[in-house]
Order: structure tokens, then sequence, then C-alpha cells
């Protein structure tokens, strides 16, 4: 079985590795210049000219780069999901090829199983390749910007969607997913199509609305009348606050608070910085913020938990998958 | 006699409608068998079932001893199947069809299947898709050869073929069952092939099986009879009859009773194999488990 599949997946597959050849040169390359940028970026603050320097970065196209391979990492699951899976079984069922291997001395579950299992194998193997190369321009990106005070604040959880973790995890459920639209709709282009939907209709709804809630958030209490409580309970550089979740004001008797005119009366507060106390207009006196976000350290637990949540819908969707085929006549 | 196929109460049914239905029978080892019957009368679904590539509704099916569901490695393992479409991958070579045969197959028979091929003129690096359709189907029965099958399932061998690439195939064919003395069961619309390579005929009709047995006993048994008019209802009441045409004066039927000579006043014409099934086809009704042994007919 593995010399059929091979044979029978040998073009796409040379077209897959080239392409992602060339991405993770292309990121390496990325990485290779930001490096370089860095440490020229570093001598420069070290003689005290920051801030001209890093206009070089700016204008490097480095910035631009960024977008460039986060929009390719998040895209190659899909990417497999539809050229890969979709076509696996339904191409076989539109020209009624399947006949060719179901006559000879293997079973269909061992058709199925070998079949299924390479591809996604080494689809698997591809991605997550790619996801760790792509770890490294990242690290290097975020100390790039954040090494400009004005941009800064870029975080681990900025790189969310490139780490290997759920790249692996979203690469086999887009991989199952079109291996079970196949085998459902046994027709090429419509498979491809409900791939393609299906995913973005799970993927993107699961990043923007439930990530950030695997875990209760964490609430600092921020300020008190302008005054910060704690600068120990404020989230650090690495944590991910919740600006989808904006900061909560609240008064004295514990009601929440218009947001734009608590903001215009905390634009009078004098001094800004969270390690000095500012001085704020008395009608703040009693108002206190409450800050949501998530730590650095449930990183790799969330990674864990979203790759969990696309693993166990690949389990399920390759179970429907085989279910189908051997009922297939 | 020891059957390659023995079939209880077999049935299929998709969705509402029977394919096959109530359909009891044996394929003879060591013969071709021919299975014949108009279309949708369920000799695709019957062939599929035997390979296992589908599951019975209703009924038994066994296959080389074995059931095709329960036990479908050593069914496939010895079965071989050439599909009705014949389809094979377009895009791969005929040597990476061979290869795929020696992948797949335990007892694969390499020398044999591509010296078939040679002695074909059929080159071994073209591409299937670049195969005339005599080359494809002659492809295909050197890959389901190429298993060293005990048993050979074929839909439709012959069909869309030319003439020539008609008789090449069916060559082919006897050759190969003469040589290794394995089992054939094919289904043909083409009754002059079936006369010629077939020794044992069954013919389904609507799902169910109407006529089986051996060719040379089916023929010893029928005869066409021709005398004076009879009454067609009374024609139409006797089991014996298979089908009856009547003219003005004379009646035309076709009897099945074995060993019987014709009344006074009949005569007995020609039969071909092809009339014999054409009967049959052209009454669904006719055909009955045993012949019966003393009809009445006519005077």
């Amino acid at each position: 079985m593995g010399w059929l599949t091979w044979r029978q997946h040998r073009a796409e597959a040379a077209a897959i590795l080239t392409v992602l050849v060339a991405l993770a040169v292309g990121v390496l390359l990325l990485t290779l210049a930001g490096s370089g940028m860095l440490a020229t970026l570093s001598r420069g603050c070290a003689a005290g000219v920051c801030t001209t320097n890093f206009a070089l970065f700016f204008q490097s196209g480095l910035f631009e780069g960024w977008t460039l391979v986060m929009v390719a990492v998040i895209a190659v699951p899909v990417v497999f999901g539809v050229f890969v899976g979709a076509p696996m079984i339904a191409r076989e069922l539109e020209h009624g090829t399947q006949f060719v291997a179901w006559s000879q001395g293997v079973t269909r579950r061992r058709w199925f199983v070998s079949r299924v299992g390479l591809v996604v194998l080494s689809s698997v193997v591809g991605a997550a390749i790619l996801a760790a190369i792509a770890q490294g321009w990242f690290a290097v990106q975020r100390d790039l910007v954040n090494s400009n005070a004005v941009v800064g604040g870029f975080t681990f959880w900025d790189g969310f969607d490139i780490a290997p973790p759920v790249v692996i995890a979203y690469t086999l459920f887009a991989l199952a997913l079109g291996v079970a639209a196949g085998a459902a709709l046994r027709r090429t282009v419509p498979a491809m199509a409900l791939t393609l939907a299906a995913y973005i209709a799970v993927r993107v709804p699961l990043a923007q609305l439930a990530r950030w809630r695997y875990l209760p958030p964490v609430t600092a209490r921020l300020s008190d009348g302008g005054q910060l409580v704690s600068v120990a309970s404020l989230p650090g550089p690495s944590d991910w606050q919740l600006t989808s979740y904006p900061p909560t004001y609240v008064d004295a008797a514990g009601h929440a608070l218009n947001a734009s005119s608590v903001n215009r009366l905390l634009e009078q507060c004098s001094g800004g910085s969270p390690s000095a106390a500012p001085t704020c207009p008395s009608a703040l006196n009693g108002v206190y913020t409450l800050l949501q976000y998530q730590p650095a350290l449930r990183f790799w637990l969330f990674q864990g938990i979203e790759a969990a949540i696309f693993l166990v819908l690949a389990v399920a969707l390759l179970a429907l998958a085989y279910r189908l085929v051997m009922r297939l006549r | 006699m020891t059957s390659a196929i023995r079939t209880t109460a077999l049935g299929k049914r998709y969705g509402r409608q029977w394919a096959l239905r109530d359909c009891s029978l044996q394929v003879p080892a060591g013969k071709i068998t021919a299975l014949v019957g108009p279309n949708g009368a369920g000799k695709t679904t019957l062939l599929k079932l035997a390979m296992g590539l589908l599951a019975p509704s209703a009924g038994e099916i066994e296959v080389l001893g074995q059931s095709p569901q329960r036990e479908p490695a050593l069914v496939l393992a010895r079965v071989g199947y050439v599909a009705q479409e014949r389809p094979l991958y377009p895009r791969f070579t005929v040597s990476d069809i061979l290869r795929m045969g020696r992948e797949l197959n335990s007892r694969w028979d390499g020398a044999g299947a591509r010296e078939r091929l040679v002695k074909r003129d059929i080159p071994l690096d073209r591409q299937v898709r670049r195969l005339s359709g005599g080359e494809q189907a002659q492809l295909s029965l050197a890959l389901a050869l190429g298993k060293r099958p005990d048993l050979l399932l074929l839909d439709e061998p012959a069909s869309s073929l030319d003439p020539l690439a008609r008789r090449a195939l069916l060559t082919e064919l006897v050759d190969a069952v003469a040589a290794d003395g394995i089992t054939v069961l094919l289904s043909s619309h083409l009754i002059a092939d079936v006369e010629r390579v077939c020794e044992h005929l069954v013919i389904l009709s609507r799902g169910r099986v109407q006529l089986a047995g051996d060719i040379d006993t089916l023929r010893e048994e029928h005869q066409m009879i021709v005398g004076p008019r009879i009454d067609p209802a009374a024609a139409a009441a006797d089991p014996a009859v298979v089908s009856a045409h009547h003219a003005e004066r004379e009646s035309a039927l076709l009897v099945r009773c074995p060993g019987k000579v014709p009344p006074d006043g009949w005569r007995t014409e020609p039969l071909s194999l092809e009339d014999l099934v054409l009967a049959y086809l052209e009454n669904p009704a006719a055909g009955s488990p045993a012949p019966v042994a003393a009809a009445e007919v006519g005077s």
C-alpha cells in the first residue's frame, strides 16, 4: 500500500513540498535578516541613537514580512485539507477507480488506514517543520518590535496561531475534514469547497470567541481613583491582555461606569508611569478599574487545550470517513 | 459438483428497490460460467456481492467456501475481479499497474502478466489513458490474472470492444483457464461470446435466477417444435413451454422436456443458444426450478 499511496500522491507531494520548502527558506532568510537588524539596533541603542536606528527596521520591509509569514503559516493547514484531504477519496469515487485497489489482495480497511495514515503523517510532519522554523522567526520579530518602546508589547500570544502544537492539530483537522467531505460528497470540487468553508467556520470562531475563555481570565484591580492598587497584580508584558474585553470602570457602589467619561477624567491625571503614583481629579475617587488577562504561564496550556479540541474533531471526522468508505458500494 | 460460489436466498436492496432477490445458485468450480440477463437484472450486483464490494441485504453468499463480508482478506486474495467500466488509474503507466499488482497481492505472477502484455504488443511504459479500449481490457485482465486467482469475476469483459479485440480477450481468457484450471464467472450481453467460451449458463431476470445449468445439458433439454396451431392459452398454461409463437395455422413452441420425442405432426427445428436465451429473456415468467417430466403438448 505504501508504494501505491506514494505513486498516487507523488505529483501533489512534489508541488506541496516545493511550496513548503520555498516558505521555509523565506522564513529562514527573514529570521537571519531580523537577527542582523536586532544586532545593529542594540549596538545603536548602546550608542544612544535608538529611535533613529529603529526607523531602519520599518524601512527594511521586515515588518511587512510579519503579515506574510503569519498568513502563510496560518493558511498551510487548510491548504492541506483542501488540496490533499478533499480529493483523496472523492477523486477515486468520481472516476470509479476505487475498485482497482479494492479488487486487489488488500482489504478496504487496510487500504483506508494505510492511505490516510501515510498522507496525514507526512503532511503533519511538513506542517510541523514549517511551524518550528516560524517559531525562530517569531522570536526575532518579537524582540525587534519590542525593542521599540512605542510599538512594543508583542507577546507569545501574538504567535499563538503559528505555534507547532496548534499547527499540527489544525493540519490534522483540515485533512480529516477533507477526507470526510470527499467520502460524503463523492465529488472533488464540492468536497474542496465544503472543506474550506467548514474549516473557516470552526477555526475562526474558536480563535476569536472561545480561546480567551479556555480558563477564566485573571482579574486585576488596576487602579482605585486613578491610584494604582498594586503593580504586582497588573498584567506583565508577556501576559495576554484581553483587549476584546475593555477595562471596566466600577464606582464605589460597585456599578459599572461609562468608559468614555471616565477615560476623559483619567486623561487629566498627572504623571502616568506605572511606578509613580499619579494625581487625578477628585471625581475619580472611589472609582476603580478592572482589567482581565491570561497570564503568560498559561500559553502552553492553552496551546494544549486548543490542539486537543482540534485533535478530537479530527479523530471524529476520520472515524466518520472510515464508516462512509466501508459502506460505499 | 463442487461450487466456487454458492448463494442462498441472496438479496440486495438499494433503498426500496431489490436489485437481486431470493437468488439461490451455484457456480461450478473449474468452468467458465456465463451470467446472462437484461440490463438491471442484477448481474453486476451479484458479481460485486461475490467480491465483497457490496454487503447482502438478505441471504447468504459463499465464495470459495468463505464469506466475502466476514473474511474479506481470504476472499480478496483468491478472487480476481474486472469491473464493467474497467477503471484503472489513467496516469499510471502499464508498468505502474503491474507494480501495484505486485505490491497488493501475495501470489502475484509478475512474469506471467508481463508476458501476456508483451505478447499483445502493449508498451509497458505507456500511460493507461493512452491505451486503446482493447489494450485497457487486456491490461485489466492481465492484472486480474496476475493475482493467480482461483476464481475470476468479469463484468461485461468484452462489451465496447471491437470484434478483433473481443476475440483476443476471450482467447486469452480461455487459454488462462485451460492452463490454470481456474473458475470464471462472466456477465455478458453477447450470446455469441457466451457460446464460444462458456460451459455453464445462468440467466438472471428481474433479480432472480430464471435458468441455470450446463449449456450442453440445457441444449439437450430444450427443443423448438413446430406443428399445427394450438390454443395460445393452453400453451401459456403448460409449464414445459418456455415461449410460444402462433401463426395462422402453425404454432412454434420452445419446450423444455428432456428426452421427449415430439408428438406426431410436430417437427423439431434447429435451436441456437441465442434463441434459447432470448426465449427466456422475453418471458420473464418462464423458467422453473426443475423441468416438468411429462408435459402434454399440443394435440
